[in-house]
């Protein structure tokens, strides 16, 4: 190498004013799209990322003005362990998850030492039109409102109507995921804390969530007894949805989308209604203390309290809104199909409530599946 | 001698099946892999409902899982460059013999032993006490030299280990410098094996996943991308994307290997 000028052999090389020269380019590209977006209010938000996909993310952001950065959703319990990590109170701005498994950890141990912003009413006017079941997932303490639920579902059995019949009592229970009717043709869940649950409720108790010792080894001995029913334990949408698709199942534990995802592709799988209690939960929001964007994800939130994302919701995913306003722009046979209307029509719901002692139930469910 | 040459004609048969059975055991998800890729069907299982190149299509139409293999790439050769740079100057550190050196050995090669999930949890806590902020050129970046800093290590040390040093003794004689002597004599020598480093260290980059779930901001690299879709989505283009993954990483580590092997045979021919 020459004092100016790096060489690279055969006479090549690079003088050193054109290196600093290209710096200089590289540099003052780099800037001008930051600069440009640096404009356009945004968030950084982790929800289930179905909610901000296809034209939904349109509605919010157009409503809103600010760009939502969804990160990859990995499941609400991880969302609050990534509240409760150090630096949790500013990594986010807007967090979106179980509200039955966000309440306790938002709330923090007492008065003051809640780990979300509380709402200002002034500007999430739209939880005004929060529905029945969505209300009761609201989380507030000494009048000020920390969680909002912005939209809610339910687990169900999904099940081929080609092999199962709909109008059989059976079907419309719990009873079916565990039917020696479909043996070998039957699909699980591997989540202990749903299974625990829908057995429990299956076996009628009353509270499946503060299941004694005793109550939780008659359910384990219970689900062990069904298991050479099961054909295999899924834990991805992919998977239950190929299980599903393939016909290799014709009875299984499913969600919502899971559901929409297979009647889209019109396969004749549909879900029962179970008259032992339908498994209901809600996605609620709140938004982490320390977040500067307080102001931004409220807007959000109230977006998605509209009527319009509402129904966007629906008609997408298939998850139903928490604002009224939404359901009254649906025709009767979407509200059926999507399940508005399950006070209405007399089904038993029962909330997917934490487990008094969660790692007992991890500890059964590990004892069914080596079983 | 007759029943030698049958007993060894039936173990020759018991090695054939062995080695029969490990591939198909080992390849045989990957051509099935292959063979969804090119399925006509809506969902992801059998049976095969004709051969379709869409889903490749498909791919480079969706503008999210295109950025996501750009941010893969860009992630992966910053951090290989970076990787093996720092793998470079403990490599050449490691020539000399100081106290604690078996035990700073140990230690760089901590990440390999640490699981992943324990990994990621650890950078997560750490960088959140530090407040920096989570993002793919900041958090991940660091998270993905962590990861493949020791296999740089690793891959770089031995090559500079058995580097015979008459040679740059020999220059030093003469009156060269040490960057000189590093310049003109060590790094055109070992410049094969830097490049199959970064090559490698480029791989590990672009498949993790693992660490890079909890230390992500906003946007995806191409393996958290998928296992989005394959949680929340129907993606019947799935297979494809496996396939065009595993090409790049196969190829990146194919390279990788001929550009070591080729140095391997310039060094004993020197």
């Amino acid at each position: 190498m020459t004092r100016n000028r790096f060489e690279f052999g055969n006479g090549a090389g690079w003088s050193r004013r054109s290196v600093l020269q290209a710096m200089g380019a590289v540099g003052a590209a780099s800037m001008a799209p930051q600069s440009a977006y640096a404009q356009q209010k945004s968030i950084d938000g982790l929800m289930v990322n179905a909610v901000m996909g296809g034209p939904l993310r349109g509605i919010v952001e157009g409503a809103t003005g600010v760009k939502v950065n969804d990160g990859p959703f990995v499941s609400s319990t991880d969302n609050v362990a990534k509240l409760m990590a150090p630096g949790g109170g500013t990594r986010y701005d807007l967090l979106i998850g179980v509200s039955e498994f966000s309440k306790a950890p938002v709330l923090g141990e007492s008065s003051g030492k809640e780990r979300a912003l509380a709402y200002d009413p002034a500007k999430i006017p739209n939880v005004k039109n929060l529905s029945e079941i969505a209300r009761t997932d609201l989380v507030e303490r000494d009048g000020k409102t920390f969680l909002v639920p912005v939209y809610w579902g339910y687990d169900m059995t999904l099940y081929n109507k080609d092999h199962v019949p709909e109008n059989d009592p059976l079907t419309q229970s719990w009873g079916l995921l565990f039917a020696d009717k479909y043996a070998g043709r039957i699909a699980w869940y591997d989540v202990p804390h749903q299974m625990i649950m829908v057995a429990g409720l299956h076996m009628g108790m009353k509270e499946p969530e503060k299941a004694s010792a005793s109550d939780l080894a008659e359910i384990t001995k219970f689900l062990i007894s069904k298991k050479k029913n099961v054909r295999t334990i899924w834990t991805t949408f992919a998977q239950a949805v190929n299980l599903l698709a393939s016909g290799e199942v014709v009875v299984s534990y499913g969600w919502i989308p899971i559901r929409v995802a297979l009647q889209r592709r019109n396969f004749n799988i549909t879900n029962n209604w179970p008259s032992d209690g339908l498994l209901v939960w809600s996605h609620g929001a709140y938004i982490p203390k320390d977040s500067r964007k307080g102001d931004e994800a409220q807007a959000v939130v109230n977006a998605m309290l509209t009527a319009e994302y509402g129904v966007a919701l629906t008609r997408e995913t298939g998850y139903l809104s928490g604002s009224t306003a939404a359901e009254k722009l649906l025709s009767a046979d979407e509200k059926k199909a999507a399940g508005y209307d399950v006070r209405e029509r007399g089904i038993k719901t029962y909330g997917l409530k934490w487990p008094t002692d969660l790692s007992r139930w991890v500890e059964a469910w590990g004892k069914v599946k080596s079983a | 001698m007759a029943s030698r040459s049958m007993h060894s004609s039936r173990w020759d048969a018991v090695l054939w099946a062995y080695v029969i059975t490990f591939f198909v055991v080992l390849y045989g998800p990957l051509l099935i892999l292959v063979a969804f890729s090119f399925n006509d069907a809506e969902v992801v299982a059998l049976p095969f409902r004709g051969f379709t190149l869409k889903w490749y299509w498909a791919i480079f139409a969706m503008p999210e899982l295109v950025s996501s293999l750009v941010n893969s790439f860009v992630l992966g050769a910053i951090a290989g460059a970076i990787a093996t740079a720092l793998a470079l100057g403990l490599a050449l550190g490691f020539r000399r013999d100081f106290r604690l050196k078996p035990l700073l050995l140990r230690l760089i090669l901590v990440p390999i032993i640490v699981p992943g999930i324990i990994g990621g949890v650890v950078l997560l806590l750490f960088f959140g006490y530090f407040g920096m902020p989570f993002g793919l050129y900041t958090t991940v970046l660091i998270a993905h030299i962590n990861w493949t800093l020791p296999f740089a290590f690793l891959t770089l040390y031995p090559r500079l280990h058995r580097f015979d040093r008459s040679i740059e003794e020999a220059a030093m004689d003469l009156g060269a410098r040490p960057f000189t002597v590093f310049r003109r004599i060590v790094l055109p020598m070992i410049k094969p094996a830097l490049y199959a480093t970064f090559l490698f260290s480029f791989t590990l980059s672009f498949d993790e996943f693992i660490r890079t779930i909890f230390v992500l901001g906003g946007e995806r690299t191409v393996p958290v991308h998928v296992w989005s879709l394959v949680i929340g989505e129907i993606a019947p283009f799935l297979p494809a994307v496996g396939v065009v993954i595993m090409v790049i990483s196969v190829s990146a580590s194919l390279i990788g290997l001929l550009v070591s092997a080729q140095g391997d045979r310039v060094a004993a021919q020197s």
